[in-house]
């Protein structure tokens, strides 16, 4: 069914993607205050409209912090949408802000539409009139450009098999009419035994595809990798080891990476854009000093870290400050932990200490490059486990096509578990039309003609 | 001749629906028909009602229209469809005796106050100003009237075909009516080009029961009307059995002389309803066709043999029916052949059935493209009644999608491309769970009380029911019972036993229990009478309440959707960011609101978006006029 905006509260992301250490995320409508409050350290009130107010997030009431944030109250009507809005300023790392978004929608507030801000903001009275045509351009203009992404090669390959999924339903929903609607003409239709064993066969493949949003949302965003370590242990080495060029300066002297350097890798087929950092110390050196607190800004933004320790040596206090580091930020960043110099020694003692972080580890040398294919394998594990990179592989990119999976895998199971409870072909219906309504979000809408021309076409109605 | 407020061409299932409403409402009308002897024939099956037709039967009801009471009185073999499936879908379907039908229906047409019936032909629509002014005869006589409704069913320039033969007939044996979908033409209307057909009619004696399956009616029979009381009618059985290879082949040696496969048939046929010949040739692998065979009442020899439509030679119908084993004697008493006619493409009505090119002027039934008894009557009551109340001077009644299978009958006529005639199936009401057809009553018949089609003590009656209902509603809300109380029942119901005191309405949705056998378990009911149809009524809402608020809450939002009016004068043709294919279509349509809006087939979900800004754009610059329609 086509639908119109509503009133409901909306959220989405209003900073591009990828760039800028800070994001925002727009939160507009008539709950957005009591749907962000419980998920803040501090709730916002009449005391501080307008004003930024520094506080943590957390993924629900009570539930773990996800970032420290800055947010903002602007109450409706004086806000850009005339409603009221929340914007929250987090680290640009896009696990936050996915974090941030589902902790919202979990609360209840539904991922915004193309353009549809700025249409409230018109439909309040914020935007002129004149700027209506603006208005109308913006939607017509975000729909096409979504329109053209899903031309795009992986998106239309998802499409593709979804419309094959999307078929199978409508069968489903076809068979369950007809049962219904020609009950009379003595139609041979699926015993209810195996279309369960269809309609739970049909979940577990969009399962599949849904498990690929993270690795499809890699894919679109690229991936962000910061190198940490002391100074001196090799990260720029192994840098130019990834890399396999000289980009790096490597020095001798420690502290040579006074700022941060990047470099785009492909590491198992995966786009990889690498940052090697300063070495994290505690240091009296004005410049040093401000290299290593950009370091744990980039770990904010990081989706892998690796951690470098000399595996020939013993801990030493920089060991430790980075081994808190990792303790405190292992909820929000895959790390890996890398044991260089190995080639050299191995510190039996330093590897006793690490092991047990239950972090995956890899031994090898930056220098000779021994090792190097083994930490390839580990960063694209972490990442995204067994799965396989096949160029042919279907992914789920966008975070609304991942909840339109997820509520279409919902209705069917309800669905299923409503048939083992015998329930009657009406009752079953209405959740597979449910399921059918969710795949059409992505696929196109499916109208209770088409269900009609699916029977026509495939079975012999009529008397 | 004299004036009417009303005259209905027509005197089919629509256009007694249509005479009967406008009459009762106090309108001079006059009912213009070829033949007054064939008021109200069959001229299709013998049977009224049947899945989702048997809802719409129930609407007319409960609207006040007649199709029930005529079955009832009629009928000969009633049964409540799909009673395997829950409540929801249950749909009555009764034959008829054909023959008395008719008569009954003639009965009450000839007895109705404000009702004449003149024997002639409509050929043409005489307007002034864009609005009605009088009715054309084929004899030259001028009807000056108020409102015409046309219910034409098949007549319109109707071709007849049996084999290659073909004549211009609108039924087997009756002339076709000529100029009228000229006239039309001339005033600017589009018209198409639609097919039927029907099967041959066999002799009763010429079947052998010994290799039928019969087909029981319901013991007793439960009546289509609100207002009727018990059905003393004998009933007759009806019988099922099948085709075989060798009527198959049969079948085929006539294919290249079928008027549809030899390309003389132009018209479009219904897919649900296809040929014979069309079945074995499209699914060639099925070895098998079912026929079910309908006795056309005690004294009438006819039987109609279902599932066999045809439009092949004459030799060929009789040589493939006599390949059945139990109708190898077949005598056919009747041909069946296709029949093509004209309709008009039903975007070119209002949800009043009122054409948009000409004011007063109303279409209802095959004109309109739908193909059946039940939506034809359906339509010719509609617009009946909105005839009636535009002349005087009252708001017109429309009936949602979340109201009535006619409210989605019209909804989708008016908003989609009809492309085949078009039949009701429960699978076009998306809020189908809510519709049910022993609820009609409840959900309509306020308003046909209010239209004056109900009599003052059938309204009371459905008062009395309603607030019956909803104070048994209230009592089991409260009710709990005791292990004790229930584990008896429990026991023999093989379901689980209960530990402590359970509200009643949560037992009521075990699939397995009953609500009449938890009242007799708690003493407060135990040995009270309660109507069967309440506890019904009460046993649904409850057992299935998860999923009816379900349907409810989509309801709300389908609501909030209609309150946003466009306004009257907007020229879509200026929304420039707006597809093109969606401008065609909103012009074409010019719908009442947004939602309707976002039904329309090939209007874009952006361009509803769009639209809107532009009607918010209209308010707010104050030009058009634009309001939000309250509740």
């Amino acid at each position: 069914m086509k639908h119109l905006p509503d009133s409901h509260t909306i959220v989405a992301l209003s900073t591009p993607l990828g760039s800028g250490a800070i994001a925002i995320i727009r939160l507009s409508g008539p709950d957005a205050l009591d749907l962000i409050n419980p998920l803040l350290s501090k709730s916002l009130g009449e005391d501080n409209i307008r004003l930024a107010t520094f506080a943590e997030i957390c993924e629900g009431p009570g539930g773990k912090t996800i970032d420290q944030v800055v947010v903002t109250w602007f109450q409706g009507p004086r806000s850009y949408t005339g409603e009221d809005i929340v914007e929250i300023s987090c680290h640009c790392n896009t696990l936050i802000i996915d974090a941030i978004i589902s902790a919202l929608v979990r609360q209840g507030a539904r991922i915004a539409e193309p353009g549809e801000f700025t249409l409230r903001a018109f439909l309040k009275g914020k935007i002129d009139l004149s700027q209506a045509e603006a208005v109308a351009d913006i939607i017509n203009a975000r729909t096409r450009q979504s329109l053209h992404q899903s031309m795009r090669h992986l998106e239309g390959r998802l499409s593709e098999r979804l419309k094959e999924i999307s078929g199978e339903v409508l069968n489903y929903l076809s068979l369950l009419e007809i049962n219904l609607d020609f009950s009379e003409e003595g139609i041979e239709v699926m015993p209810m035994a195996e279309l369960s064993r269809r309609i739970t066969r049909t979940a577990g493949q969009l399962q599949e595809l849904l498990n690929t949003y993270d690795y499809g949302r890699y894919l679109q965003e690229g991936i962000q990798m910061t190198i940490l370590g002391k100074p001196n242990v090799g990260k720029s080495s192994l840098l130019n080891q990834l890399l396999q060029k000289e980009r790096a300066i490597v020095s001798e002297i420690p502290g040579t990476t006074r700022d941060y350097i990047e470099a785009n890798l492909d590491i198992e087929g995966l786009a990889v854009k690498a940052v090697d950092t300063a070495g994290i110390r505690k240091t009296e050196d004005r410049i040093e000093a401000i290299g290593v607190e950009r370091t744990l800004q980039q770990l904010d933004s990081a989706d892998i870290a690796l951690a470098v320790f000399e595996g020939n040596r013993e801990l030493d206090g920089d060991d430790r400050a980075l081994l808190q580091i990792i303790r405190d930020h292992r909820e929000l960043c895959q790390f890996v932990v890398v044991l260089n110099k190995t080639d050299i020694a191995r510190n039996v003692e330093t590897e006793k200490t690490l092991q047990p972080l239950g972090i995956p580890l890899v031994a090898l040398s930056a220098k000779s490059g021994e090792g190097i294919g083994a930490l390839k394998k580990c960063i694209k594990e972490s990442l995204i486990g067994e799965q396989s990179l096949e160029s042919e592989e279907i992914v789920v990119t966008s975070a609304r096509h991942k909840k339109a999976l997820a509520q279409t895998i919902e209705a069917l199971l309800h669905a299923d578990q409503s048939l083992h409870e015998g329930a009657s072909d009406e009752i079953l219906a209405v959740d597979i039309r449910l399921a059918m309504d969710h795949l059409g979000e992505i696929t196109g809408e499916t109208t209770s003609e088409d269900v009609l021309n699916h029977i026509f076409g495939n079975f012999c109605i009529g008397k | 001749m004299n004036y009417y407020d009303v005259v209905v061409a027509g005197g089919g299932h629509a256009g007694i629906e249509a005479a009967l409403a406008t009459s009762r409402m106090g309108l001079k009308t006059a009912m213009v028909t070829l033949k007054k002897e064939t008021i109200g024939k069959m001229s299709c099956n013998p049977a009224i009602g049947g899945l989702a037709k048997g809802h719409l039967v129930r609407e007319i009801d409960a609207l006040g229209g007649e199709m029930g009471k005529i079955i009832d009185a009629t009928g000969i073999h009633f049964k409540i469809l799909n009673q395997s499936k829950g409540p929801a879908v249950w749909s009555p379907r009764a034959q008829a005796d054909r023959l008395a039908y008719m008569h009954d229906a003639q009965h009450r047409i000839f007895t109705q106050e404000n009702l004449d019936v003149i024997a002639g032909s409509v050929t043409g629509v005489e307007s002034e100003n864009g609005a009605v002014k009088a009715a054309q005869l084929s004899d030259g006589r001028i009807i000056p009237c108020r409102s015409i409704i046309l219910t034409c069913g098949t007549f319109l320039n109707g071709c007849i075909h049996v084999g290659l033969n073909n004549m211009a007939s609108g039924r087997a044996g009756e002339e076709a009516a000529k100029g009228l979908t000229e006239n039309l033409i001339d005033l600017g209307f589009k018209t198409g080009r639609l097919k039927t057909g029907t099967p041959p009619r066999i002799h009763i004696d010429s079947i052998d029961f010994d290799l039928v399956e019969a087909q029981l009616p319901d013991d007793p029979p439960v009546p289509f009307s609100f207002q009727s009381g018990p059905i003393e009618r004998r009933q007759m059985n009806c019988y099922i059995t099948y085709t075989n290879q060798k009527t198959h082949e049969a079948l085929l040696s006539g294919i290249d002389r079928s008027p549809m496969y030899s390309g003389i048939i132009t018209g479009v046929g219904p897919r649900y309803c296809p040929s014979i010949e069309d079945k074995v040739v499209r699914f060639a692998d099925k070895d098998r066709h079912q026929i079910f065979l309908e006795p056309e009442g005690f004294d009438n020899p006819e039987v109609y043999v279902n599932g066999f439509s045809t439009s092949l030679p004459a030799d060929i119908q009789e040589k493939a029916i006599r390949t059945v084993d139990a109708l190898r004697n077949a005598e056919i008493l009747r041909l069946g052949y296709a029949v093509e006619y004209d309709f008009f493409p039903s975007y070119q009505i209002n949800a009043t059935l009122e054409t948009k090119l000409v004011e007063n002027l109303y279409f209802a039934g095959q004109i309109c493209g739908t193909s059946g008894y039940e939506e034809a009557a359906a339509q010719g009551l509609m617009a009946g009644i909105n005839a009636g109340l535009k002349q005087q001077g009252r708001a017109p009644l429309i009936l949602d999608r979340s109201e009535a299978y006619i409210g989605v009958l019209i909804d989708d006529l008016i908003n989609k491309t009809i492309l085949e005639p078009y039949r009701m199936f429960t699978s076009r009401a998306e809020f189908r769970l809510l519709l049910r057809h022993d609820n009609a009553d409840l959900r309509l018949m306020k308003k046909g009380f209010a239209v004056g089609l109900i009599p003052e003590v059938a309204y009371q009656s459905m008062l009395a029911r309603k607030a019956e209902t909803e104070t048994l509603n209230k009592r089991i809300a409260k009710t709990v019972i005791t292990p004790a109380q229930f584990n008896p029942l429990a026991e023999e119901k093989e379901t689980s036993g209960i530990s402590q005191n359970t509200p009643l309405t949560k037992l009521v949705k075990r699939p397995e229990i009953t609500l009449r056998e938890l009242l007799n378990c708690a003493p407060d009911f135990q040995d009270e009478h309660v109507d069967p149809n309440t506890v019904a009524e009460v046993e649904f809402t409850n057992k299935y309440a998860g999923f009816l608020d379900r349907q409810q809450a989509l309801v709300d939002k389908f609501k909030e959707m209609e309150k946003t009016v466009i306004p009257d004068n907007l020229d879509y043709q200026n929304i420039a960011s707006m597809s093109a294919e969606s401008r065609e279509k909103l012009t074409q349509i010019r719908p009442r609101n947004l939602g309707q809006a976002a039904r329309i087939s090939g209007v874009r979900q952006s361009d509803v978006t769009i639209l809107m800004v532009y009607i918010e754009k209209g308010r707010r610059s104050g030009k058009g006029d634009v309001s939000r329609e309250t509740g």
